[in-house]
């Protein structure tokens, strides 16, 4: 569900600016690629500081996506619009996994689609607040509570600067909270397949 | 088919043979080879994180990162297991009391994981409580501490007389072997920086654990705002 947010809150980009639902959209639209950095801070009830992760995003469309940490464990996950793959590094050596989690990852990803065109409204998972301002922000909240078991909330705040999501907020219960910050943000590069399907 | 019999029997009995014989410890050198036991454990209190790369029963495979901390001076801990975007997995607190699952999502949600993953968080991370009911040295020249739990399973502590490499044995109160880790390097207060896990029975498993970093937390140790160590 992560990945969902981080994909979703990056291809806002090029919004203008959160004055409505539809403006959203439009702007998703004219996007085909993009690539940030972030920063991840993961906050933990037996943790007295983040755990802090860092690493890069790219999208491609119709459904590609490479999602990568640098830190604090190398590994990448990738999908090319089919198959979800994940490596990490091990030994030195990538290494792909395998297991009925990649399966899981799938579902994220089809929810990822719908956000894709920037139709946070028209999610079937969650319900979306847009709250225009400076910033402006988007609250999404499970309609299921099979979903709000592990998500109770997120909090997507756009940057001022048209094309920019500032961070992503995923609140897991009353204790434990992601926060993502995007970095260097680029729009509509030319990113060859090997992005989306080399570790 | 006549040779299939003894190769069975000695499997059975290998994996049946229960924790080697220790020749006992002087009585001068006890309190020294109990402690180079206790070691081979982290420091009570501490917060630490760490990779886990898993292999798991029916060829799967996944990596996650592992959130641990304890408390009451080690005799209580409370882990967490994330998936490497951060999501909590798992959330549990253990202490001799017992056990609270905080969280736990499917697939993991099953009956035992949680139970299975404080065992292996008690042995990973907690020095046996109480009195070892043997100090001395196996076959291999190792000093071995042995503890025997409430439940009738032994637990053996072996440490290399070089190399800074241990071994922690877990037999059930059958003398079956149920677990063992071995452990390398050092990062800080005898936190190693490396530990294998390795789970026999019906549904083997093996984890190897990296450390990311680890805070010391108790008193005497910073407090609970330490500073944290990056593992090298």
């Amino acid at each position: 569900m992560l990945l969902a947010v981080l994909a979703a809150g990056v291809l806002l980009a090029g919004a203008g600016w959160g004055e409505s639902w539809e403006a959203i959209r439009e702007a998703a639209a004219s996007v085909r690629t993009v690539r940030a950095s972030f920063v991840q801070e993961k906050r933990l009830p037996i943790l007295t500081r983040p755990l802090r992760s860092e690493g890069t995003f790219a999208f491609r469309r119709p459904g590609s996506i490479r999602w990568e940490y640098r830190t604090p464990v190398e590994s990448v996950l990738l999908t090319d619009g089919g198959d979800v793959r994940r490596f990490t590094k091990q030994d030195g050596e990538w290494t792909a996994e395998a297991g009925a989690g990649m399966e899981a990852m799938r579902v994220v990803l089809d929810e990822v689609a719908a956000w894709m065109s920037g139709r946070f409204d028209e999610s079937a998972a969650f319900a979306a607040t847009l709250t225009p301002g400076s910033p402006t922000v988007i609250e999404l909240v499970p309609r299921e509570e099979a979903i709000g078991r592990f998500v109770t909330r997120i909090v997507v705040t756009l940057a001022e600067t048209a094309g920019a999501v500032a961070s992503i907020e995923i609140f897991e219960g009353a204790e434990a909270s992601t926060r993502i910050e995007f970095q260097g943000l680029e729009l509509n590069a030319d990113l060859g397949d090997a992005v989306f399907t080399t570790p | 088919m006549k040779a299939t019999v003894p190769i069975a029997a000695v499997v059975t009995l290998l994996a049946c043979g229960g924790p080697p014989r220790l020749a006992p410890a002087a009585p001068e050198v006890r309190d020294e080879a109990l402690a180079r036991c206790l070691g081979v454990f982290p420091a009570p209190d501490f917060r630490a994180v760490h990779s886990i790369a898993a292999a798991l029963p029916g060829g799967a495979t996944g990596v996650f990162l592992g959130v641990s901390a304890t408390s009451d001076g080690g005799r209580s801990f409370r882990g967490n297991l994330l998936s490497l975007e951060g999501m909590v997995l798992v959330d549990i607190e253990w202490s001799p009391e017992g056990l609270v699952v905080h969280r736990a999502l499917p697939p993991l949600d099953g009956e035992g994981f949680a139970a299975g993953m404080a065992a292996d968080m008690r042995l990973l991370l907690l020095r046996p409580s109480g009195t070892p009911r043997e100090v001395g040295e196996d076959g291999d020249g190792r000093v071995v501490c042995r503890w025997v739990r409430g439940d009738g399973a032994i637990q053996d502590v072996g440490v290399a007389v070089a190399g800074g490499e241990w071994t922690t044995t877990l037999w059930d109160a059958r003398g079956v072997e149920s677990r063992r880790v071995r452990g390398s390097g050092s990062a800080r207060d005898g936190f190693a920086s490396r530990m294998e896990l390795t789970a026999s029975g019906e549904n083997a498993y093996s984890l190897v654990l990296e450390l990311v970093e680890v805070e010391a937390s108790g008193v005497g140790a910073g407090g609970v705002s330490g500073e944290p160590v990056a593992a090298p």
